[in-house]
């Protein structure tokens, strides 16, 4: 099948990748890139396990071909960290429990950062919802609500602080 | 926290040794950091240079013969390496281990040999060719040019039709197995339990009042979030190199040692991370496949799962049909059981009954009983190992009987199980006494717990109804060998090495065992489970053995580690070694506590004097089991208009012995929670009459989501084991026993209407709330009469009158000489 390039910003890095059509996004970025902390539950757009942020928005790679993702700014969770030094989401994640095998997690996280950008005091119901395209099945979900709202009364407090 | 004094039965620790400071905290977990940043590598994740993808081609027929496989253009296609069908598995064996084969070897009812069908397939979805290519694309076109003749035979998924006559047999050389023999002609039926006690028609005549039902539970899925996947590389010299996401790299090894045919020093296995197992990445699925392609491709060859493969062909959790009849006196006390558990074990033998008869029953003291257990197989695909095998099913018919028994007898659910709750010296129902056990505390910590003791509210959404169950679950425990290595680097910080798989936290667990037993601080405390070269030898992990064994383990090798590290201070401070103190991290000379040195200080010196580095090491064969018992409040919602149900509220009661780190107890039983509420209402596999399964897919197999999902507060009860550090139990199994019971009583709370069927949610609920106003009793069915087994030591049958006619001499679809070799271009 005949090739194609694919111009995609991934983590804050322009890219030109060399491609089939029918391959996802998905594919690029753990074949191409070797960015495999994106993982694929289903490859259906059920399990949530491959999400990542497409303009700030979440989206399930698997469902998006890799075409479509030209000229776009991807966010997988490798780039969460900055500097070395983990979001607020990822800290709260370890300390609050929020993960066991951790296949879940990258797509958690991607959720999670995506709804704290759009409401940063989200009620228990709300993460819920923001959660609820991504299956987890070893935590029961409790101690990762727990830990999104932990992250998200952290980031309220540090802004608070970085707006004095 | 309930806590009772602490046994040290394991190795009795210094008398310098005073206070536990790491056990029993909430750190964090050890390999957080690499889970939350995306570099933990998965079954999946690692690749290498000339690496090929490895896919399988699944039978669209649940039964049928295979007349001829045309393999020529997928041959043909550029670009692919290697094409593999069931008939040259004993050639490709054999060149592997310089052994003759026969087909026969291979041509065995057993999935762990018959990785891909030969002559019939047996269940839909199986596996039936093999192929390895340059990318996944060209593999799958590779398969669609491959053309396979299938003669469709009858079919049966039904585990009550399979055991009937007139049933399609499943396979031709399964003879019945019961505790007297083996039959000699073959049956569906593969397996018959029978556990008695006492005179049961007695028991149960005498009895003041009985219930009885029949349950039904469906095919579940352990729904791991990780597919299968695995990486295997065949190297010149004869080794194979596998990566897989496996709960056990000796298990792996050990088993492709058997299958290979050749010894376990050449194969090497790497687990990699592990995205869930819950029993299911126990046994092998695609590590024999993937190596028989790599060896034939000559080049490393990648292999995962779709997520339809692993609900069509992977192991999922037996279905099950329990008839449960119960007699007590009117004050509750259990005077006699009975009981029949038919399980759908699949297309092959294995499985078992034993697990969920102990499960359910076996919290429970009953003087007079009998219970029979049958395996049954049917053209599903073979059953396995999920989360406390068979207990949530057992559970489910046992502790809804129960429910009917108290709302009977008019007395709280919880005070009829305290009557008859087992405790220390009873036995179960194999007749094994309980050592010491927690069983009445979890009860009584529920019947105590605020949310029991305040009256019922009333339901959230308008129009529902609110309803409360109580149910309780056991797990017997899991043992097993395990290893551990303690080094002790040259700052004083030590790095566990361990050859078993961390399925969801022991890692931090054991660090932490090692930094309490070390006395240094959790930090310095790392822990590494490198592959099957390099680690101690481990059993798998499974049923909850891994904090109770490695543990052990863990624990030894740490205090032989200080052991020897107090030896190395006394070279260093050159005074007998009984001279020597320890505590948090210093030793000194007793005489003169003022001579002193860290624990770094002495690592260091020992680096290049006196004795040498130190490395502790620990191992366990077998220990005690240590049963673990959970009792669960569950609050729902029930919408009699629709059926739909909504768990709104769980309270979980554990016994975990001792919480060495109760955020990991608490994420167990959470987890363990939200699995058994997905089986009580929405999760099952759905066949069609052609044995075709419907929901091969996570939309239509429905788990629960975040919002499917209720609160969940856990009560951790200690009632220490007997054997292990510290008191612990395993705690990953039993969460989920008493939980679709649970559930199932807690609805008939809210809407008067027995479920006796899983899964729940919708039609099952509006057809019992109205079985309940009609007043139709769908729990009296009588169970198939099965007449004797015939076995081979038995040829005439000791009940009178005619023999009954079992599947075993029915016409035989599909005798062994019947079945001609499929033709094979
Ligand atoms: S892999 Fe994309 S949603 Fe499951
Ligand atoms: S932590 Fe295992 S699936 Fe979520």
């Amino acid at each position: 099948m005949a090739k194609m390039i694919v111009n995609v910003e991934v983590n804050g890095e322009l890219q030109e990748l060399l491609t089939e059509p029918h391959r996802t996004l998905l594919d690029l970025l753990r074949d191409n890139l070797s960015l495999t902390g994106t993982k694929e539950g289903c490859g259906s757009g059920d399990c949530g396990a491959c999400t990542v942020l497409i303009d700030g928005r979440p989206v399930n790679s698997c469902l998006v071909l890799a075409p479509e993702a030209e000229g776009r700014r991807v966010t997988t969770v490798e780039g969460l960290a900055e500097d070395n030094k983990l979001h607020p989401v990822q800290t709260a994640f370890i300390e609050e429990g929020g993960l066991q095998c951790g296949i879940c997690t990258p797509g958690m996280l991607i959720s999670a950062v995506a709804l704290l950008r759009s409401n940063t005091e989200p009620s228990e119901q709300s993460i819920r919802y923001a959660i609820s395209g991504n299956l987890c099945r070893c935590t029961g979900y409790d101690k990762i609500v727990r830990a999104i709202e932990v992250a998200s009364k952290r980031m309220k407090a540090n802004a608070a602080i970085a707006s004095h | 926290m309930t806590t009772t004094e602490l046994p040290r039965t394991v190795t009795e620790a210094p008398a310098d040794k005073v206070t536990h400071v790491v056990i029993g905290q909430r750190v964090a977990k050890i390999e957080g950091v690499d889970k939350v940043t995306g570099k933990a590598l998965y079954g999946a994740d690692t690749s290498r240079p000339g690496m090929l993808w490895g896919k399988m081609l699944p039978s669209p027929h649940a039964h049928a013969i295979i007349t001829s496989i045309d393999l020529s253009a997928a041959r043909a296609l550029p670009g692919v390496f290697a094409v593999i069908t069931g008939a040259d598995l004993p050639g490709i064996v054999a060149r592997i281990s310089e052994t003759d084969l026969t087909p026969e070897e291979f041509d065995t009812p057993s999935r762990g040999k018959q990785i891909l069908a030969w002559k019939k397939v047996v269940f839909f979805g199986q596996p039936v060719v093999a192929v390895a290519a340059v990318t996944p694309a060209i593999a799958e076109e590779a398969l669609a040019l491959i053309k396979v003749v299938y003669e469709p035979l009858p079919v049966v998924v039904d585990p009550e039709a399979a055991m009937r006559p007139d049933a399609p047999l499943v396979q031709n050389a399964v003879f019945t197995e019961t505790f007297s023999g083996k039959a000699t002609t073959p049956s569906n039926i593969a397996k018959v339990t029978e556990l008695s006690r006492g005179n049961v028609d007695e028991a149960i005549a005498n009895a003041e009042v009985t219930v009885s039902g029949t349950f039904r539970t469906a095919m579940v899925h352990q729904g791991y979030i990780e597919p299968q996947a695995c990486l295997a590389e065949y190297s010149a010299d004869g080794r194979f190199t596998i990566w897989t996401s496996t709960q056990g790299q000796f298990g792996v090894r050990g088993g492709l040692s058997g299958f290979l045919k050749i010894p376990p020093r050449r194969i090497r296995v790497t687990a990699s991370e592990i995205g869930g197992g819950f029993g299911a990445k126990g046994a092998m699925t695609l590590e024999p496949i993937c190596t028989l392609l790599a060896y034939s491709a000559g080049r490393p060859v990648k292999m995962q799962l779709t997520r339809s493969e692993v609900l069509r062909a992977t192991r999922p959790a037996p279905d099950a049909v329990m008839h449960v009849t119960l007699g007590a006196r009117t004050d509750g006390t259990l005077l006699g059981a009975r009981a029949a558990f038919i399980w759908d074990v699949g297309a092959y033998p294995g499985g078992g009954s034993v697990g969920g008869i102990n499960c359910g029953f076996g919290p429970y003291i009953v003087p007079a009983y009998s219970y029979d257990g049958y395996d049954v197989l049917t053209n599903r695909p073979s059953t396995g190992a999920y989360r406390a095998p068979n207990g949530p099913q057992g559970a489910f018919a046992v502790e809804s009987a129960l429910d009917m028994l108290a709302r009977k007898l008019g007395i709280s659910p919880i005070t009829l199980r305290l009557r008859n709750a087992v405790r220390e010296g009873d036995r179960n129902p194999s007749d094994v006494p309980y050592p010491r056990i927690g069983f009445r505390e979890t009860l009584e910590a529920i019947e105590n717990h605020p949310v029991w003791a305040s009256p019922k509210a009333t339901s959230s959404r308008p129009g529902w109804l609110r309803g409360r169950g109580v149910a309780c679950g056991l797990w017997g425990g899991g043992v097993g060998t395990s290893m551990a290595h303690v080094n002790i680097g040259e700052d004083g910080s030590a790095v566990i090495v361990t050859g078993a798989v961390d399925l969801a936290g022991t890692r931090t667990t054991m660090a932490q065992i090692a930094a309490e037993e070390l006395q240094i601080p959790f930090e310095r405390v790392n822990i590494v489970q490198p592959d099957t070269d390099t680690a101690p030898f481990n059993n798998p992990t499974g049923g909850s053995r891994l904090t109770y064994s490695l543990g052990t383990a863990v624990y030894r090798a740490a205090i032989d580690a200080r052991t020897k590290l107090k030896q190395r201070a006394s070279q260093q401070f050159r005074c007998p070694a009984d001279e020597v103190d320890y505590r948090d991290g210093e030793f000194w000379v007793r005489s003169d506590p003022s001579i002193r040195l860290t624990i770094g200080q002495v690592a260091r010196s020992a680096a290049g004097s006196g004795d040498g580095p130190v490395v502790g090491t620990g191992e366990v064969t077998h220990l005690l089991r240590a049963p673990a018992f959970a009792t669960q409040l569950v609050e729902v919602e029930v919408d009699p208009e629709t059926g739909a149900v909504q768990v709104v509220n769980v309270v979980a009661a554990q016994d975990v012995g001792r919480a060495i780190n109760p955020t990991a107890c608490e994420g167990q039983i959470q987890g363990g929670v939200v699995q058994g509420i997905g089986w009580a209402l929405t999760e099952g596999y759905v066949y069609d009459e052609q044995g075709r399964l419907r929901n091969p897919g996570l939309l239509d197999y429905r788990m629960p989501t975040a919002l499917d999902a209720p609160n969940i507060e856990c009560v951790l009860v200690e009632v220490p084991a007997i054997d292990g550090p510290y008191g612990v139990r395993g705690v990953g199994e039993v969460p989920i026993v008493p939980t679709p019971a649970a559930v199932a009583n807690a609805v008939f709370d809210a809407c008067a209407g027995r479920v006796t069927s899983l899964p729940l949610c919708g039609e099952p609920v509006i057809v019992a709330m109205s079985d309940s106003r009609t007043g139709v009793d769908r729990s009296q069915m009588v169970m198939f009469n099965l007449g004797p087994i015939p076995t081979g030591n038995s040829s005439a049958p000791e009940s009178p009158g005619e023999e009954p006619k079992l599947a075993t001499e029915v016409e035989d679809y599909c005798a062994e000489d019947d079945v001609a070799e499929p033709e094979i271009e």
